[in-house]
């Protein structure tokens, strides 16, 4: 036993001890008990002493953030889970008949209710709706049509999963990663009273779009989401609960950044932004850092500007992105610059 | 088997239930926003729980622990539903677990810089579930045992070796029998 301690304890240092659930509970929850056992630690080894007296220092040091829900959002989740629970026992299955011969028939139907009521809870709540995804590889785009006729069109190295069962009344839903351009299917009456189930909604990794009928382009890359809309009306929900839901307005592009939690609003065209459609690239002021940012998670090359400070040079006018090949030959020659394809993922514009 | 905590709601007393949710809800708010910002998937995963609790209540008498239970069931449920989230999103699943953010730590502005230092440095050894762990045992109040269980590690050496309570005594006397046993041991040899 003692050679057991010795074993665990010699080598211990301060970080251990921190990282040490017991020497924790020293600290944070004593009894008697635990602290004869420290008590005896250090007697067997006293220069362990200052190493155990900093941990306890950095164990008292620290604490956790608290994330706070308001009353409001207290209630309102009470009050829906209430109503569910409500929901719930009316499904209760009924109290168990007396065998009789004259109830035989209503047990016979009790049993068939039931069953009823238990396949109409798994169609309802249950079923796991069955998803297809639609993906572009590097350099190429898609047009996808939508089960209730909205359609899609997906850039390069993106991804959109969808409901293949979607039926008319039912909320529309789909998942996209990368940049897709969208023109919803109207499919709401009176635009100023959305229901529900009238909603589009576009997921990324931390923002979701919910549209009615319009036309709008959301690009997912890297650390970056942003949406420009062209028509309509949608309004941006945030994963990260800091950022507040917003409504916006045709000809803005709303940008949120994964590593600030930020979001900004500009001014864009539309029809600039979504020109990859046309298979052109047409940024605002973009530096070249940006172009060869846009142009790699399009078509998956690594592209290195070998005169660093190029980087930093805003190219004006539309790129061409028929292949990379053209994109790089317009790139080329407005840089002044060699392309050098060192190996099958990198390419290298040398300048000449 | 005797839980006050569950006793009303086994009784079906929706009053007592209501507290309870509220209560909850907000210790499941603060856990869960240490392992992601998604409000909706804390907010799901909080309702679940507690539709599940309520259509089991009639089982509930078997509970030892009620808060115990619910917590490893919020855990469990939101975990999956992180899961599943990322499964969509990013098409395939992540394998790396949703750990505790180290983030959520908070470090003492009293303390100096060099110590501050060191401090970081100790917090980013340890692992998410080391910090779930500190988190669980010591602010949210769980038995050791029942954070080691919920969170699968082991229960430390150190903790069964004082769990038989040895005393001081006891350790100086195995500590002359070790010496002796391995006496023994060489002059055999």
């Amino acid at each position: 036993m003692e050679k057991n301690l010795s074993d665990t304890y010699a080598h211990f240092t301060e970080k251990d001890f921190f990282a040490d659930p017991y020497f924790q509970e020293w600290v944070y929850n004593p009894t008697d008990e635990i602290d004869n056992f420290w008590k005896e630690i250090i007697a067997i080894f006293p220069d362990k002493k200052g190493d155990m007296e900093n941990a306890r220092t950095y164990l008292n040091s620290i604490s956790f953030k608290l994330d706070e829900p308001s009353e409001d959002e207290i209630e309102t989740s009470l009050q829906k889970h209430l109503q569910a629970v409500q929901s719930l026992q009316s499904v209760q299955p009924a109290p168990v008949i007396r065998r009789s011969f004259s109830r035989n028939l209503t047990r016979i139907a009790a049993i068939f209710g039931g069953v009823a009521l238990i396949t109409a809870a798994y169609f309802i709540f249950l079923r796991k709706p069955e998803r297809l995804v639609a993906s572009t590889k590097f350099g190429e785009t898609k047009h996808v049509v939508l089960p209730d006729g909205s359609v899609v069109d997906l850039n390069a190295n993106s991804s959109v999963t969808y409901d293949k069962d979607w039926k008319q009344g039912e909320k529309r839903e789909v998942w996209l990663n990368g940049e897709a351009y969208f023109e919803v299917k109207h499919i709401n009456k009176d635009t100023n009273d959305i229901q529900p189930r009238e909603q589009f909604l576009v997921h990324t990794k931390d923002v979701t779009v919910t549209v009615l009928g319009t036309t709008f382009d959301i690009r997912q890359r890297r650390l970056k989401t942003e949406v420009v809309l062209q028509s309509g009306k949608i309004k941006l929900s945030f994963a990260d609960g800091t950022a507040k839901e917003m409504i916006m307005q045709p000809g803005e592009l709303v940008s949120y950044d994964e590593a600030s939690k930020k979001v900004a609003t500009q001014n864009a065209s539309a029809e600039q932004f979504t020109a990859w459609k046309q298979n052109k690239l047409i940024l605002t002021d973009p530096t070249v850092s940006q172009i060869l940012a846009y142009l790699e998670d399009n078509f998956g090359k690594k592209i290195v500007v070998e005169n660093q400070s190029l980087n930093d040079k805003v190219i004006n006018g539309p790129i061409l992105l028929s292949s990379l090949d053209d994109a790089l030959f317009v790139l080329s020659t407005v840089l002044n610059t060699e392309v050098i394809k060192s190996d099958s993922t990198t390419i290298l514009l040398r300048s000449r | 088997m005797n839980n006050p905590l569950f006793q009303h709601i086994i009784e079906g007393n929706i009053e007592a239930y209501s507290g309870l949710y509220k209560e909850y809800y907000k210790k499941f708010y603060n856990y869960g926003r240490k392992f992601t910002d998604n409000k909706e998937l804390i907010e799901d995963s909080i309702q679940e729980v507690f539709l599940d609790l309520w259509s089991r209540k009639e089982k509930l008498s078997h509970v030892e622990s009620p808060n115990y239970y619910l917590y490893s069931s919020f855990r469990y449920t939101l975990l999956k539903k992180i899961k599943q989230r990322d499964k969509i999103v990013f098409e395939e699943a992540e394998n790396e677990d949703h750990a505790f953010s180290a983030e959520s730590i908070i470090i003492d502005k009293e303390l100096n810089e060099e110590r501050r230092a060191k401090l970081n440095e100790a917090i980013k050894s340890l692992t998410g579930r080391q910090l779930e762990a500190v988190f669980l045992r010591f602010y949210e109040g769980l038995s050791y045992p029942e954070v080691a269980s919920m969170l699968n590690i082991s229960v430390k050496a150190t903790y069964k070796i004082v769990a038989r309570s040895i005393s001081a005594l006891k350790e100086k006397i195995l500590f002359l029998l070790i010496i002796i046993l391995e006496f023994v041991n060489i002059k055999m040899k």
